[in-house]
């Protein structure tokens, strides 16, 4: 078990020797226009609990496949130090490191049976015939293989693969587990099915857990801490609650959340803030904190917008209509289902739930008293 | 419309089959006639009288069995030190980043495009000097490393998708474990393609033989079944013939136990 902590980092590609990969495109027009060196993590310092469970996200680019794959020992550090507990493993091989990494695509051996592919680890550092096949059996029990240890993983499902895969990396009894987007090959309901079992094996395991995915419901789901990343850059660090509740800039308000918030240049509402809040330029609202109202109905909202409902999308438990109004488009997540196709609502908001950006798109903090009371 | 079209399709393949295999029947066709049939005017595609004698004479014409022994020795000596450069130098081009990489692919390139007949010279005085022509090194040394198969290899080798390697770096295999256990029977398909095609290159080499060596001890069965036709009686092309199917018959031997392992390599779509 360890911590891992990360000080100052930065990951530059020289364009000379070392290849850029595919999956950083955003950064790759940086080349043509004025340099050769490509940075991909800027100056990143991060300290990730011993025995947490840590979700990077962030959008596809964002540098967080390659933050994991420096820690993993996989990418050359540019600058600054990676610390895996009190070690300094900067210029550590990975298979030194002591991690096991659990990738997208299985990244399992094909040749080799499954039993070979769990026990190859072992082998390279020379456990003994014995009790490698003890090691294997155990583990092979934990992730459900034992009737396939003698087959090729070509044979096995998705979901069987991603289970060899984690019988790989948990037969090593590593100190920090990594785990690069491993459920994106999976169909949904599968999807869910391993989200809760590495839930389940982090709680048993209690070893770090670093888990890098865009998909913002997985970091949500199963995050102890989440790291959300952009261009290189941490945005926002902490537990899910407080990023989706607190949310430092337009970016993490957006990037949580599905339907994302609504935000929207702050126009005549500006008339209502304080003189010292003169510099806000946005406000924003999550999508289930709008109400629809009737034209006519009497309420007690401090806001109120008049709004056209534009599309309408039922999902079962709730549906979200996309309304317009003279602040532009927002969705609105609500579990009334009877508004049609064009007809004049109310959007109503109570000030509580607004949350205000300047126009650097950091976030501004207001509370109720600095605005009026009183109905647009 | 489409029934004629398969029909078509049908007789042009037949064609192209009869135009193919037509010497290669001849050939067989001719090892067990008279000498008097091989000639005889209209010629014969199946022979009046199956003279199996005739390979029996070719066998005892001259010194095949050392012929055999040389070839045999060559052809292997050449595979076993392929293997040892080519696998390596295949996955450093594959899966490294080094200086002077461009230029020395660009090197491996050039060299299949200049044909043996340019610098057999150089090698020749090269070998000379070293003292080793009319021996089998002579005939070994030259091909101990092949451009087709580090370029075939290579190709290979890239279609291997990184995280395995990946995943073996954080599993602490060494760079050779890796080669061997991971890279090498990923590409099966391709190495035994590439050992055939050498194989069957230096079974049949007549030019390098007929240029290194002097004397029985190192010549090759190719250039024994040539020496055939220059005996002072006159050319018995029964004979000839008898010798070039025993010639033919390990190369077909071979190709039928690795026919399924060719398909595969060129129809290879990476590993999944």
């Amino acid at each position: 078990m360890a911590g891992i902590k990360i000080k100052n980092v930065s990951k530059t590609y020289q364009n000379t020797n070392e290849r850029v990969p595919k999956r950083i495109h955003i950064f790759k027009k940086k080349i043509k226009e004025n340099t050769r060196n490509v940075q991909v993590i800027d100056k990143i310092n991060l300290d990730i609990k011993d025995g947490s469970f840590t979700v990077l996200v962030g959008p596809s680019g964002c540098g967080k496949s390659t933050m994991l794959r420096m820690i993993a020992g996989l990418e050359d550090i540019t600058e600054g130090e990676v610390w895996v507990g009190d070690k300094l493993v900067n210029h550590m091989s990975p298979g030194d490191r002591n991690i096991s990494m659990v990738f997208q695509n299985y990244a399992l051996y094909p040749t080799m049976t499954v039993r070979q592919n769990i026990e190859f680890s072992l082998e390279n550092i020379k456990v003994p015939k014995v009790e490698r096949d003890r090691m294997v059996k155990d583990v092979a029990e934990t992730v459900g293989l034992m009737e396939y240890l003698d087959t090729k993983p070509g044979k096995l499902s998705g979901g069987q693969r991603q289970r060899v895969a984690l019988a790989r990396a948990i037969v090593k009894r590593p100190d920090v587990y990594i785990f690069d987007e491993p459920l994106s090959n999976l169909d949904a309901k599968l999807r869910a099915e391993m989200r809760t079992e590495l839930i389940q094996m982090h709680e048993k395991l209690k070893t770090t857990f670093i888990y890098v995915t865009h998909d913002q419901v997985e970091a949500m789901s199963m995050a102890d801490e989440i790291v959300l990343m952009n261009r290189g850059e941490i945005m926002q660090i902490g537990s899910p609650v407080d990023i989706y509740n607190d949310p430092k800039n337009i970016f993490v308000a957006q990037f949580m959340g599905t339907p994302s918030m609504n935000v929207m240049p702050i126009g005549e509402l500006i008339n209502r803030l304080e003189p010292h809040f003169q510099h806000v330029s946005y406000f924003g609202f999550r999508p289930e904190k709008g109400i629809l109202l009737g034209r006519s109905i009497l309420h007690s909202y401090e806001i109120e917008i008049a709004s056209k409902i534009l599309t309408r999308e039922i999902l079962g438990a709730e549906t979200i209509y996309k309304i317009e109004n003279k602040y532009g488009v927002q969705n609105i997540k609500t579990t009334e289902t009877h508004y049609s196709l064009g007809e004049e609502v109310n959007l109503c908001l109570s000030l509580d739930s607004l949350y205000y950006f300047d126009h650097d798109e950091q976030r501004v903090y207001a509370d109720k008293t600095v605005l009026e009371a009183g109905i647009s | 419309m489409s029934n004629l079209k398969k029909i078509l399709t049908r007789i042009g393949l037949v064609a192209v089959i009869i135009f193919f295999a037509f010497p290669f029947v001849w050939l067989v066709s001719s090892s067990v006639k008279t000498v008097a049939e091989t000639l005889s005017i209209p010629p014969t595609l199946v022979p009046e009288n199956f003279q199996w004698n005739n390979f029996v004479s070719a066998w005892n014409s001259g010194p095949f069995l050392q012929f055999l022994i040389n070839s045999i020795l060559v052809t292997f000596g050449v595979l076993v030190l392929q293997v040892i450069t080519v696998v390596p130098a295949a996955y450093a081009f594959a899966r490294y980043e080094f200086t002077g990489k461009k230029i020395l692919w660009a090197i491996t390139l050039i060299t299949l495009m200049i044909p043996l007949q340019l610098i057999f010279l150089p090698v020749f005085l090269q070998l000379s000097s070293w003292g080793i022509l009319d021996s089998l090194w002579g005939l070994i040394l030259p091909f101990a490393s092949g451009a087709f198969g580090i370029f075939m290899l290579r190709q290979t080798f890239m279609q291997v998708p990184n995280e395995i390697l990946d995943a073996a770096r954080l599993d602490k295999a060494s760079e050779l474990k890796i080669v061997w256990k991971i890279m090498m029977p990923l590409s099966k398909p391709t190495i035994i393609t590439m050992l055939l095609f050498t194989f069957i290159s230096r079974w049949n080499d007549y030019f390098w033989p007929l240029v290194m060596t002097t004397t029985e001890n190192a010549r090759t069965l190719p250039v024994g079944v040539a020496m055939l036709r220059t005996s002072e009686t006159g050319v018995d092309w029964n004979i000839v013939m008898a010798a070039n199917v025993i010639l033919v018959i390990p190369i077909l031997i071979v190709y039928f136990f690795a026919q399924k392992r060719i398909i595969q390599a060129f129809t290879y779509t990476g590993v999944k």
